[in-house]
């Protein structure tokens, strides 16, 4: 497990930075709810009276506009902006690195073989998001029942929260198949920012495109806050999309890692 | 010579992905105008004025008036402006790290040119590569605006989105590549740009949702000007002299600590 604790400790401090940071966005945002609460009251009773119907037809749930974990809901997108940025760049950075650095055959001489490897950095990378994760969960908890003013609805935010960590699965698993592809890798950040922005701006784009194709491709889709409040689960077939991406990615990324040739210099 | 034309030649494969990247964005994006503007006849306008902006972010609009065709690009203008900004953080924190990075700074500083003079040639690479971005964005969307809406010519609120793209895109040009000239590690300054740039866009969302937050805009390129504003050709004169100071000092900076730094071997 050597690999497994170097790993591991060499990123801690980045994880505790990206924990602040998570922190205050969860913080500054979730503390303007009661602001916005206040201005939007008014405007409760209306959309009460709307049936069902005509609210679904316009893409919304009552509770996404009018409770606090609606509100998380929406922040949950820029959430997911940043924990996939912080993945992205735990995958390509601990797998990547002896190509970076161009010392693979430091690490490959070791007596060990290519899956342990490739195991105990994933595993370090998987340790780090946890403890990314078990981190937003509690403050995303603490800062919703301290603001919210109904009853919760535990399992939606559950729900919400667990796809967090789905993200983070998602772009971690991206990382680490990039890295075991690529050659050579110049810049963990320059590639990090471009694939999770272009799949960001898709995200965003998707309000004027309203492309039902483009929901499958475009990760931040996949986890809908609306479909949520609905039926309290996730979308089926954008689940099937999540599993299909992160199994081709880890599998791939293992079955080109253990056979590839990896050159010395 | 010999320097400028190696650079560009190294960013030709990722210019040619952000290119097709674009013609994409504004292809699909214009492309849907059609179905976008008879789809709406709801005074979004008027309803806005009455109600928080949070309550519209939450519902899923942008907070651009879309009763036009110039506003209609505007959303499109916003959103290549992101990717826009990723482009040139990329570019910026990369193009003097590299060498050092990928331990090819000796080769390059035993050539007969000064240290300013390998600064300022790439700055201008740098340059050329942020406007050929502008240029093919400024290119599509002309041609394809004139195929799309003839009747409604955009032409000079076109011209100065593309100018204010352009700034902006020269602002986070120079920041990064002062972090890069500035510090001697090449990942730290790559970091430090990616959080300059993900902290102004999360300053930028607050901004968008919590109203009484004009004191922020300073810290938010992508508010400094606003479309809004850009459609009534009208360039924020405080902000445009701002961005041009400070991407100057930026420069001489890094013109004054690169030729003295030590170099990391």
């Amino acid at each position: 497990m050597n690999v497994f604790r170097f790993e591991f400790k060499q990123t801690i401090k980045s994880t505790l930075s990206w924990c602040f940071g998570l922190a205050l966005l969860i913080g500054i945002f979730m503390s303007f709810f009661p602001v916005y609460f206040k201005e939007i009251e008014i405007m409760k009773p209306i959309f009460e009276r709307l049936p069902e119907i005509v609210l679904r037809s316009l893409g919304v749930h009552i509770d996404t506009l009018f409770t606090a974990l609606g509100f998380y809901s929406f922040i949950l997108m820029y959430l997911h902006l940043i924990v996939s940025i912080q993945a992205i760049m735990l995958g390509l950075g601990i797998v990547g690195k002896e190509v970076r650095l161009k010392m693979s055959d430091f690490i490959l001489t070791k007596p060990m073989s290519r899956s342990s490897v490739l195991i105990q950095k994933c595993l370090a990378i998987g340790a780090h998001l946890f403890i990314t994760w078990i981190f937003v969960s509690i403050l995303s908890y603490i800062m919703l029942s301290s603001v919210e003013n109904q009853t919760l609805n535990f399992n939606a935010f559950l729900i919400l929260n667990l796809s967090t960590a789905l993200i983070q699965i998602l772009f971690a698993g991206i990382g680490v198949f990039i890295a075991v592809l690529l050659r050579k890798l110049k810049s963990v950040v320059g590639v990090s920012m471009s694939v999770v922005f272009t799949l960001f701006v898709m995200n965003l784009m998707q309000a004027i495109l309203e492309e039902p194709w483009l929901r499958y491709i475009s990760p931040f889709q996949w986890f809908d806050k609306n479909y949520i409040f609905y039926n309290t689960s996730y979308e089926w077939p954008m689940l099937g999309m999540w599993a299909l991406v992160t199994g081709v990615s880890l599998v791939g990324a293992y079955v080109i890692f253990t056979r590839k040739d990896i050159h010395a210099v | 010579m010999n320097l400028y034309l190696q650079e560009l030649k190294s960013y030709l494969k990722t210019m040619l992905f952000w290119i097709l990247g674009i013609v994409f964005m504004v292809g699909a994006g214009i492309g849907k105008y059609e179905a976008f503007s008879s789809g709406g006849d709801l005074d979004i306008g008027a309803i806005m004025d009455t109600l928080p902006k949070a309550f519209f972010a939450i519902f899923g609009l942008a907070g651009i008036p879309i009763d036009s065709f110039g506003g209609f690009y505007g959303m499109i203008y916003a959103y290549v402006t992101i990717m826009g900004a990723v482009f040139a953080i990329m570019v910026g924190s990369g193009i003097l790290a590299k060498e050092e990075r990928d331990k090819t700074v000796e080769f390059l500083m035993v050539k007969p040119i000064s240290r300013m003079k390998i600064l300022l040639v790439k700055l201008l690479a740098a340059t050329t590569l942020v406007l050929v971005f502008v240029g093919v964005t400024w290119g599509t969307s002309a041609a394809i605006i004139n195929t799309v809406s003839p009747n409604e010519p955009i032409t000079m609120e076109l011209a100065y989105m593309m100018i204010a793209m352009f700034i902006i895109m020269m602002f986070y040009l120079s920041i990064s590549f002062f972090m890069a000239a500035f510090l001697k590690d090449a990942k730290k300054s790559s970091q430090l740009s990616l959080t300059v740039m993900l902290t102004s866009y999360m300053l930028g969302v607050i901004m968008g949702i919590i109203d009484n937050t004009d004191f922020l805009r300073i810290f938010v390129p992508f508010q400094y000007f606003r479309v809004t504003e850009l459609l009534d050709l009208n360039i924020n004169m405080f902000y445009l002299v701002f961005t041009i100071v400070v991407s100057v000092i930026a420069i001489v900076a890094s013109a004054y600590y690169y030729p003295k730094r030590d170099l990391t071997i």
